[in-house]
């Protein structure tokens, strides 16, 4: 019953605006955060070094040399080498492989488990909803890390066992935002019209719900990568990762021994873990800002 | 029992036979059942507009859901051209489909954000007529035309790029996507502006002098109902307790709820403004827990023992008026009148001579 | 007697992409001791910024005063003041009530804290509960002791809306900014908090600045009237004048497709057209595009506001005889412009 054209903003907005650009609005929006688009660009950056990984790699990073604990700018080693002198860069290049890897498998593994079950419990509501989200908050409650722990002791490491494991753990999140989505949209309008125009119910959770709920998704889905390379680098530190694989954990658990000779086997592994987890928040973010456009300061 | 309302002679297009509606709802007394829509019958014939007038609770938004088979009934049945919704062939409900369509109000989420206008109205094309999307999307170019959209311009814009009443007229477009014989209006205009109300509602209009398209106007706004309805039905906590042609009940009300609601509406002109007019007390009783007898009484200025025990049965009066009260003949003759805002006292009958 | 409110060309600025935009365009109005002012106007005309103008209660940052000033009598000016300032006159001068009430209200405070909380942070000592109790008496909710107790969601929209009136009244304040108060209501509903209102002007002296799209409560409610257009007043007049005697196209148009259960109208009468983009104003009267007697001044030159019996009207032929017939005869187009 109310009259309400919010602020005028939308006026502005509207009229004139020729035919709509949708992804030229959503980059527009996108890149009003500085952050955000160099966070994107690490990102491009890193999946681009990790695809070549073997062509810059300067050194074979399993191999040693007798050249054990150098320092950063060694001749021929731009950032040192390890106890049993593998060469830190090479090894830095091909651990991102790793842990890009493991990152988006996670992410898109848990977002597709949480999308199914979410669109479900949302959509229909009722015992389903209740059953479902019973059983994600199962998911839920069991702590990661000590669920890999577990796992990895009773079935031995392995990459693939690692990427399941993690991706069971991830999909609650996913599935409440998608539950939550559904379930408010499942009364709009558009929704009701899409009933009365003959579309079945199927086709009307695909083609209607969904686009308007997979914003939220590819933010939550962000976030999951980035939460999937900081445990999996965990688990490697603690050996439980793939020890034919190299990995920043893996070079962490190498360093530890040796933190007050060679800061550099720690540091550099430990700083592009860092960065890459922040730099996949940072996209999250700046995701969640471009999709979920609301009325914002300055223009 | 509510009245049922003087049916077109014609067979109708679309009626509800003594419809009901139950919600179980969870509140802090435990589960308690809602009777959104009790009783109610209502007929609807072709070519003609019949508004439901009533406030929140009166259950005149769940009626209309019924009528799109948004909400299956509890008790009671929904017939399209003779035969209940439930009971149809698959056929014959593809084509009931196609034929009753709605507008809803516009709330920003009546035309899916995510797709153009285009795309929203090519939707019952494709999925009620079966259209292919080169065929449904000239067709929809045609309907935005129709509804005074130029579509090179408009078929591929987003909703949020649309004011207010470019959006119904969309939604108007919509409904009418598939040639329907009925379109049910949920408080269509109500969000809009006054000279945009006035457009939408001449773009309505003309559809049913062109095209005899009927309509099921729900609002809460009487002046509406007096510029387009043939038949109004005033509602009230889910029953209906006044039903007749549009200008007998706004003109010579029959019922105290409708006197009341008349008395609330404000008028466009200051002149008037300093006559005292009945006003109700009290909130509106919620759906949950309607007061016995007469569901009105606990606000009726006119109550009377027997409005607190019983309910009132129906009076029929010959212009085909009907009404819900016990005193119904004299409420409407005015021998009964409403206690004016400032009064404490009862009501009282005054003989005429 | 001084204005209890004066504003005096207000400009209100968005921050655009494309570049600034005025959204209130030049408005003066005032508000005396009791009077109950309405601006009135449709979506976008400028009604709402120019409230939220006056206490600087913008949706964004990125809306502004660009130009003009608002003056309350005894306190300055509004427009100049600091952050602090403004939080003193909020509340203790000014009040203000919008239009749905759920969400003004915090769901997780008792009535009769939120009611409260405008007395304790103005420094009113003791205890306010049967302060409170009897504001939300004066305001026809029934048995207010319990209601102290209660939270928003046990209320209906009615007796939301009556607690908010209550949380602005509090302190006394001179004048009431009512923004579209009952639009959400049911009429009934509406009935009671609109003759509450009328009520307190009496009792208290209250002033209210009274914003609405509806013209039925306009003339209920009013003594004076500006109607807005596109950011400008097309007309200020006093309440029975505006009605008789509209001096104003739009305005008159307004009033001719305004719909009442008293009587079925002629035709369905719609001023063609929508109101113009912000951003690309027509040059002139702003309503030129619309208006079925503009003449090539009306597209070259803004009119100011001229005096008029009970007023004044921003048209340059508000003394032509042709005005009164200016919409008859007027075909209405089935076609809406990119604009509308």
């Amino acid at each position: 019953m109310t009259a309400v054209d919010p602020v005028t903003m939308p006026a502005a907005e509207a009229v004139g605006a020729g035919r709509p650009n949708s992804f030229g609005e959503f980059w527009y929006r996108f890149t009003r955060s500085k952050a955000a688009v160099i966070a994107l660009a690490f990102v491009v950056l890193m999946v681009i070094v990790a695809i070549i990984a073997p062509l810059i790699q300067s050194s074979d990073p399993f191999s040693g040399s007798s050249q054990s604990l150098a320092p950063p700018l060694t001749d021929g080693h731009l950032l040192g080498t390890d106890n049993l002198g593998r060469d830190v860069y090479s090894q830095l290049v091909n651990g991102s492989r790793v842990s890009l890897l493991i990152g988006f498998s996670v992410a898109i593994v848990g977002t597709l488990i949480g999308v199914v079950v979410g669109a479900t419990a949302g959509f229909f509501g009722g015992w389903v909803d209740a059953v479902l989200m019973r059983i994600s908050e199962f998911f839920q409650t069991l702590p990661r890390f000590v669920l890999a722990l577990i796992i990895i002791a009773l079935f031995g490491s392995g990459l693939s066992k690692l990427i399941f494991v993690l991706a069971i753990l991830s999909w609650p999140q996913t599935a409440r935002v998608v539950r939550a989505g559904f379930a408010s949209l499942r009364s709009a309008g558009f929704v009701d019209a899409a009933r009365v125009s003959g579309m079945p119910k199927r086709a009307i959770i695909v083609r209607e719900i969904l686009p308007n709920v997979l914003a939220s998704v590819i933010v939550v889905g962000s976030l999951d990568v980035a939460g999937a390379i900081l445990i999996a680098a965990a688990l490697s530190f603690f050996g439980l990762g793939d020890p034919n694989l190299v990995s920043w954990g893996g070079m962490l658990q190498q360093a530890q021994l040796y933190l007050t000779q060679a800061w550099w086997m720690a540091v550099f592994p430990g700083v592009a873990i860092a960065l890459v987890v922040l730099a996949f928040n940072l996209v999250g973010d700046g995701l969640n800002d471009a999709l979920n456009p609301r009325l914002r300061d300055g223009r | 029992m509510a009245p049922d309302t003087a049916a077109p002679t014609e067979s109708p297009l679309i009626a509800a036979v003594d419809v009901s509606r139950t919600f179980t709802v969870r509140g802090a007394a435990g589960r308690r059942r809602l009777r959104a829509v009790d009783g109610v019958s209502l007929a609807v014939g072709r070519a003609e507009t019949v508004a439901v007038v009533g406030e929140s609770g009166s259950g005149k938004s769940t009626l209309g859901r019924m009528f799109l088979d948004l909400l299956a009934p509890t008790s009671g049945r929904v017939e399209f051209e003779g035969t209940d919704l439930r009971a149809m062939s698959r056929s014959a409900w593809r084509r009931y489909r196609r034929e009753v369509q709605v507008v809803f109000q516009d709330t920003g989420s009546s035309l899916n954000p995510r797709r153009s206008i285009g795309s929203s109205v090519m939707l019952p094309l494709q999925y009620n007529l079966g259209l292919r999307p080169s065929e449904a999307r000239r067709r929809a170019a045609e309907l935005l035309d129709m509804v005074g959209l130029r579509a090179e311009t408009f078929l591929d814009r987003s909703p949020l790029q649309l004011s207010g009443g470019q959006r119904q007229r969309v939604a108007i477009a919509r409904a009418m996507a598939s040639d329907p014989k009925f379109i049910v209006a949920d408080e269509a205009v109500s969000a809009l502006d006054v000279s945009v109300r006035s457009q939408v509602l001449r773009v309505m209009r003309d559809l049913q002098v062109e095209r005899g398209v009927s309509f099921l106007f729900i609002t809460h706004d009487l002046g509406v109902v007096r510029a387009v309805a043939d038949r109004v039905v005033v509602m009230y906590l889910g029953e209906i307790v006044e039903s007749g042609t549009a200008d007998a009940v706004l003109d010579t009300p029959a019922h105290p709820y409708t006197k009341a609601l008349l008395a609330a509406a404000p008028r466009p002109d200051p002149t008037v403004r300093d006559e005292q007019r009945s006003r109700l007390t009290g909130e509106i009783p919620s759906p949950v827990d309607p007061p016995p007898g007469c569901r009105f009484h606990t606000r009726c200025p006119l109550a009377q023992d027997i409005c607190r025990t019983t309910v009132p049965p129906v009076e029929r009066f010959d212009d085909g008026t009907e009404s819900a009260c016990h005193f119904a003949r004299h409420v409407r003759s005015g021998e009964l009148t409403m206690p004016l805002a400032d009064d404490a006292g009862e009501a009282t009958i005054e003989e005429k001579a | 007697m001084d204005p209890l409110l004066q504003i005096t060309d207000l400009v209100v600025q968005a921050a655009g992409r494309r570049g600034p935009v005025n959204l209130v365009d030049g408005v003066t109005l005032q508000v005396r001791p009791g009077e109950i002012v309405g601006l009135v106007g449709e979506s976008g005309c400028g009604k709402s910024m120019t409230a939220s103008a006056i206490m600087q209660l913008f949706p964004t940052t990125a809306v502004s005063i660009a130009g003009g000033s608002i003056h309350l009598r005894d306190a300055g000016r509004l427009d100049a003041m600091s952050a602090r300032e403004l939080r003193a006159v909020r509340g203790a001068r000014i009040g203000m009530i919008f239009q749905d009430p759920s969400t003004y209200l915090d769901p997780l405070m008792t009535i009769g804290r939120q009611v409260a909380e405008g007395l304790r942070s103005h420094g009113v000592a003791g205890d306010h509960r049967a302060a409170v109790a009897r504001l939300l008496g004066q305001m026809g909710l029934p048995d207010p002791e319990q209601l102290l107790r209660r939270y928003p969601h046990e209320l209906s929209g009615g007796q939301r809306q009556r607690v908010l009136i209550a949380a602005a009244l509090a302190l006394e304040p001179d004048l009431l900014i009512a923004d579209e108060p009952t639009t959400a209501l049911d009429v009934t509903v509406q009935s009671e908090i609109l003759a509450l209102l009328r009520d307190l002007r009496e009792r208290m002296g209250l002033s209210i600045l009274f914003i609405t799209h509806d013209f039925g409560v306009v003339a209920e409610m009013c003594d004076r009237v500006y109607v807005m257009y596109a950011g400008r007043v097309a007309e200020r007049r006093d309440i029975v004048d505006v009605f008789a005697n509209p001096r104003h196209p739009y305005t008159i148009g307004l009033l001719r497709g305004t719909l009442s259960p008293s009587a079925r109208p002629d035709e369905l009468f719609a001023i063609p057209g929508a109101v113009p983009d912000p951003r690309s104003m027509p040059s002139g009267c702003r309503f030129n595009t619309r208006c079925p007697i503009a003449v090539d001044r009306c597209r070259a030159e803004q009119p100011p506001l001229v005096e008029v019996p009970g007023g004044a009207a921003a048209c340059w032929r508000t003394d032509d005889p042709e005005l009164a017939t200016a919409w008859t005869d007027q075909p209405v187009p089935r076609e809406v412009s990119d604009g509308a």
